[in-house]
């Protein structure tokens, strides 16, 4: 796939983003501590609404944990070498004000913070998948959660064991991405470079 | 039947109750997840179960389970990126189970000593 021209060769971060795909078989490979530690930081810097923090973040390696794990999570398809569960943390979100039987912003944090990972997990070489496809209470009593941890997310991570292929999802860098607009509804690309000044 | 270890997934027991929980566990994201999503689980389930038997041993005079078990781990990620072709492989299943349990029914019911 050619990439546009107004790209610039060190446009790193765009590259790696267009490159992205979910990896759902995994090789029989750890991976480092580091690396994990790497990913997890990546969490950290994401964005969040009000500058909030009320997710958990566990990390499991343990191989016989995550084979156990496997049938209560259905989008757990191959076996990965870790994973990280984003729980939200109702203790943290009572201390932080948050109204969480009403709250929105929640579920767009876990996804920020998903997000933030995979890119991560992509710049160091691996794959990652993400699992909402669980039972919350079933996951949360194998893992011997307190009450207070409501898991959101299962962030599926290890060296994939074949290559990423993009499939049936359109160009890499389409003219003008589907579902969108400018200005108004009906409208999908700009008029002009500097709307209302050409 | 023996409750043998199968390496890398426990015992037979096991690897079956692990195929129950999926099924129960799915059975109920069911009520919450995209319609098709439904189709996806069996199918998975039906790979999950064909692995156990495989891989234990107990279906080593069927090994059409073995090949069951490779064609819808190699077909059932079709579901994500083109559903046609998703649901021709779910005929084939379908077709490939049936062709081989009508086989294996009239193996058994032939004569002894009958080739």
């Amino acid at each position: 796939m050619s990439r546009p021209e107004e790209l610039q060769p060190d446009d790193v971060l765009l590259e790696e983003m267009s490159r992205r795909r979910v990896t759902r078989q995994f090789l029989d490979q750890p991976v480092p501590s580091a690396a994990i530690t790497q990913i997890l930081r990546a969490a950290y810097w994401a964005p969040r609404a009000g500058n909030r923090r009320i997710h958990h973040f566990l990390v499991i390696r343990d191989a016989d944990t995550i084979a156990g794990l496997r049938p209560f999570a259905p989008g757990i398809l191959g076996l990965p070498a870790a994973l990280v569960v984003i729980s939200t943390d109702l203790d943290l979100a009572r201390e932080q004000n948050v109204q969480i039987s009403r709250d929105r912003n929640g579920w767009i944090d876990v996804g920020t913070e998903m997000l933030s990972m995979m890119l991560a997990a992509q710049a160091l070489g691996l794959g990652s998948c993400p699992a909402t496809s669980f039972s919350q209470a079933a996951v949360a009593k194998v893992l011997m959660f307190p009450p207070s941890l409501r898991p959101e997310l299962i962030l599926q991570i290890g060296y994939p064991a074949t290559e990423p292929v993009r499939r049936g999802q359109g160009p890499a860098y389409p003219a003008s991405p589907p579902h969108t607009d400018w200005e108004r509804i009906g409208h999908s690309g700009p008029a002009a470079e500097h709307p209302g000044h050409a | 039947m023996q409750d043998e270890a199968v390496p890398g997934a426990g015992t037979w027991t096991e690897g079956v109750l692990d195929v129950l929980i999926y099924l129960v566990i799915a059975a109920d994201l069911c009520t919450v997840e995209p319609l098709h999503y439904g189709t996806f689980r069996l199918v998975d389930a039906a790979g999950r179960l064909a692995g156990v038997l495989a891989d234990s041993g107990v279906s080593d005079d069927r090994p059409w389970i073995r090949q069951l078990r490779d064609q819808i781990s190699a077909d059932k990620e079709l579901i994500m990126h083109d559903p046609p072709a998703f649901e021709r492989f779910l005929h084939a299943s379908a077709a490939l189970v049936a062709d081989r349990v009508i086989a294996d029914r009239a193996k058994r019911s032939a004569p002894t000593g009958e080739t």
